[in-house]
């Protein structure tokens, strides 16, 4: 009877220890995974954004740091004619406050406007940032949104925050920068 | 009845319970424990799946990013040979270029207007891009030089240099003063490979008769100018930091329509947009007006004396070929109506001596004795040019030698530096954009594109060795002064040798086709080669079968000419002739000045030749 005692002890013991390890191994994952799918999503739309705007002349945008803007207008390359450079038709990405997503527009404010939105999630400010008209991340930008971008030169920086709450309403956040050149 | 067990029998039969008990548990926490584990190895297994599928996302998009470096490090590559006058096509789809952990190749193709298109396409793991540049040759225009000679330039007494720009006006409303002696009193810019010598006028500096140069004089690296006494130059006279190459000229091949012989009194003009003759001549007492837009290719140009030649750019610009020689007799006259320096070129490729009036003596091929005003650019990059007292010049000059003769008047035009013929430089990008992949299944099959190879037995190259044009003919002086050549493989070819490079040929094979390279303006039209000399090969197809240079005879390696003592100073007191000797330009052996890629303008070892006065 004790020896059934102790090994029924033990193996709760051992059980509850397993199913601690499986637990937090699977909220490790579901963590990680979150936080690689936000990471995924948020290179993606980086990615076309570079993409985009490195295919253009000059872009339209006019702040410098520390302004910004939270939308690009540009024309993307297709290539030489004649001698003289053509190009598609105007393009633009913006950040759209209020459902908080980043959309790719084409003929914007047209009657042949295409919409086309590559990431949700995007919060009203930068991560770490405050709207408090104070530099509070310290890149320079004061109050900047979840898009921003400003130009210098050429050079056109691009910010990007993604946030998203799991299942249990925990809050993950990612933040990508990156600076590419308008190379037309 | 039954009996009740003894005590032993008790005992036997518990010990017997007992170990049948024991025997039928043995082995469960066993079990358990394996339940256990495999439970947890599943687990595990799972995640790691899991985890593995993200990983791979991850190196994809990291792959994915690397090939865009790689095709963007192709794109660099090709721009690099277009530099240097290759075609830009750089490893094939068969067997690309190796760079770092990717490969790549480029496809060159080129445009109506002489620019090239390419599209490089690069691998790396799983990621696959394709990416596309045109971009244009470009040249530093020759008459940017203002007047300019290869080998020496000669300013004798009471010759008058400066500039204007006729973008701005004309050189009346820019002048300083009135009446034909009037100046702008600065904008001249001579230079020369060579020695600049000034010859004495005897005339105090500053007068209306003494020879004076409103600008600067830059005589070659290792060269001098010579300045007599009485002459005067209110610029620099600091020598040049490298030698210019002075490209050939590409002439249109246009087929022949005979001759043209005008004798008639009344006025001809000559239309037509493109025409060759074999020989055109204008009689005494005639006027011929060449009236743009308008090519001419002549052999052998005449103007007679009394005879008038017309250079109408009003219309149009002008360009005349002369490819045997140019002899505009004492007392004809050649003019312009048209003011536009930058619309009106006369190329002169004659360089052996012609018997022009058949008295069986040999002339030089260039002899202009003709007064008037020419707008326009000349060039003779095979022999002397010499420009009479009676020709008013507003343009830009540029011979294998030049001779100001005295009381000579030339205005160099600085907007001929923007507009005229000139040396290769670097190209420019015009256009960039992403561009679909090929079709191919080294593009389609996302697996590691250096193990789909091996596989084939495929070897890549690296990637600077990947230029489709690996055939270098080049002319060279070496580290020690020696003129050397060298017609071969680039791979086999030391580099290091080269200390400045004066004409370089690429092929795709051993067998160079002669291909002229033309300058870059009004006239010039691009050849297969590219502009302004850059370019040698045809870039049109990747596969095209080479050679673009016809093959280069080339002379035995023969010593230099030594260097000039560093003593020497920039400007030195020039002592006069002990004769006068008459400047008749003598015949010039002809020299193969091929233009080289930018990165080749170097400081040639040799200096122009001592003049005969040193001697004493």
């Amino acid at each position: 009877m004790l020896e059934i005692l102790i090994a029924t002890a033990i193996f709760a013991l051992v059980l509850a220890n397993v199913t601690m390890v499986s637990r937090t191994s699977q909220e490790a994952y579901r963590t990680g995974a979150f936080m690689g799918l936000l990471e995924e999503q948020a290179e993606q739309t980086m990615d076309r954004i570079e993409m985009a705007v490195m295919s253009s002349e000059h872009a339209d945008l006019a702040p410098v740091a520390p302004l910004f803007a939270s939308s690009i207008d540009y024309e993307r390359s297709l290539g030489v004619e004649e001698g003289q450079m053509v190009f598609d038709d105007p393009e633009r990405i913006e950040l759209e406050l209020g459902p908080g997503q980043v959309s790719w527009l084409q003929n914007p404010q047209t009657a042949a406007e295409r919409k086309v939105v590559w990431t949700r999630h995007v919060p009203e400010y930068m991560q770490d940032e405050l709207p408090n008209a104070v530099d509070d991340n310290g890149n320079g930008l004061v109050d900047e949104s979840g898009l921003s971008f400003d130009m210098e030169g050429k050079q056109v920086s691009i910010r990007l925050t993604l946030r998203r709450e799991d299942a249990k309403s925990r809050v993950y956040t990612r933040m990508i920068e990156s600076r590419v050149t308008c190379r037309n | 009845m039954g009996t009740k067990p003894t005590g032993t029998k008790r005992a036997g039969m518990k010990r017997r319970l007992g170990r049948v008990a024991q025997g039928g548990r043995a082995g469960s926490a066993l079990l358990a424990s394996l339940m256990i584990v495999i439970v947890i190895s599943g687990l595990g297994v799972v995640m790691v799946q899991l985890h593995s599928s993200v990983t791979k996302k991850q190196v994809q998009a990291i792959d994915q990013r690397r090939a865009f470096y790689v095709a963007e490090a192709g794109l660099s590559e090709a721009f690099l040979a277009v530099s240097q006058g290759k075609s830009g096509n750089v490893g094939s789809q068969a067997v690309p270029a190796s760079f770092g952990r990717g490969l790549y190749w480029v496809e060159a193709a080129e445009l109506d207007d002489g620019d090239v298109a390419l599209f490089s396409t690069g691998l790396c793991g799983t990621g696959r891009f394709a990416v596309s540049a045109v971009i244009r040759r470009s040249t530093t225009p020759l008459a940017s030089l203002g007047v300019f000679a290869d080998s020496e330039m000669v300013i004798e007494a009471g010759v008058q240099v400066d500039g204007f720009d006729s973008d701005a006006g004309s050189f009346e409303t820019q002048a300083l003063g009135t009446g034909e002696d009037s100046t702008t009193g600065a904008g001249a810019r001579l230079c020369s490979n060579g020695d600049i010598v000034l010859e004495s006028s005897g005339i105090f500096p500053g007068g209306p008769e003494a020879t004076a140069v409103f600008g600067d004089l830059r005589p070659g690296p290792n060269a001098a100018v010579l300045m007599g006494s009485g002459a005067s130059v209110t610029g620099s006279t600091a020598p040049a930091e490298s030698v210019v190459a002075v490209p050939p000229v590409s002439v249109p091949a246009l087929e022949s329509e005979g001759e043209l012989v005008h004798a008639g009194s009344s006025p001809a003009v000559l239309t037509a947009r493109e025409v060759r003759y074999d020989r055109v001549r204008v009689e005494s007492g005639s006027a011929l007006t060449l009236e743009g837009p308008l090519t001419l290719v002549v052999g052998a140009l005449e103007l007679a004396a009394g005879a008038e030649l017309i250079v109408d750019t009003s219309t149009g610009p002008v360009c005349v070929y002369c490819t045997e020689s140019c002899d505009l007799e004492e007392g004809s006259v050649l003019s312009a109506s048209g003011s536009d320096p930058t619309s009106a070129a006369l190329f002169i490729t004659a360089s052996d001596s012609v018997d022009a009036d058949g008295d069986g003596d040999l002339e030089h091929p260039v002899r202009i004795r003709a007064t008037g005003e020419f707008h326009g650019a000349i060039y003779v990059p095979s022999t002397t040019l010499s420009i009479p007292s009676g020709l008013r010049l507003f343009g830009a000059v540029a011979a294998d030698r030049v001779v100001l003769e005295a009381g000579a008047r030339i205005s160099v035009d600085e907007a001929l530096a923007q507009k005229s013929a000139g040396v290769s430089a670097l190209p420019r990008l015009i256009c960039w954009r992403i561009v679909a992949l090929p079709d191919t299944p080294l593009v389609s099959l996302r697996l590691d594109p250096k193990a789909q190879l091996q596989l084939k037995g495929v070897e890549p190259t690296e990637s600077h060795q990947a230029h489709l044009e690996d055939f270098v003919s080049i002319e060279f002086f070496d580290t020690d002064g020696e003129l050397s050549s060298y017609e071969g493989p680039e791979a086999a070819f030391d580099w290091s040798e080269v200390g400045v490079a004066i004409t370089t040929e690429w092929s795709a094979d051993a067998d160079f086709d002669e291909d002229g390279t033309a300058g870059s303006g009004p006239c010039a039209k691009p050849s297969h080669g590219g502009q302004g000399g850059g370019g040698h090969a045809k870039p049109s197809k990747p596969n095209h079968e080479g050679g673009h240079a016809k093959p280069h005879k080339l002379d035995k390696p023969h010593k230099a000419h030594k260097p000039h003592k560093p003593q020497k100073q920039h400007v030195k007191p020039h002592k006069p002739h002990a004769q006068k000797k008459p400047h008749e330009p003598k015949a010039q052996k002809k020299k193969h000045h091929r233009v080289h890629g930018p990165g080749h303008h170097h400081e040639k070892t040799v200096s122009g030749v001592v003049h005969p006065a040193w001697d004493d």
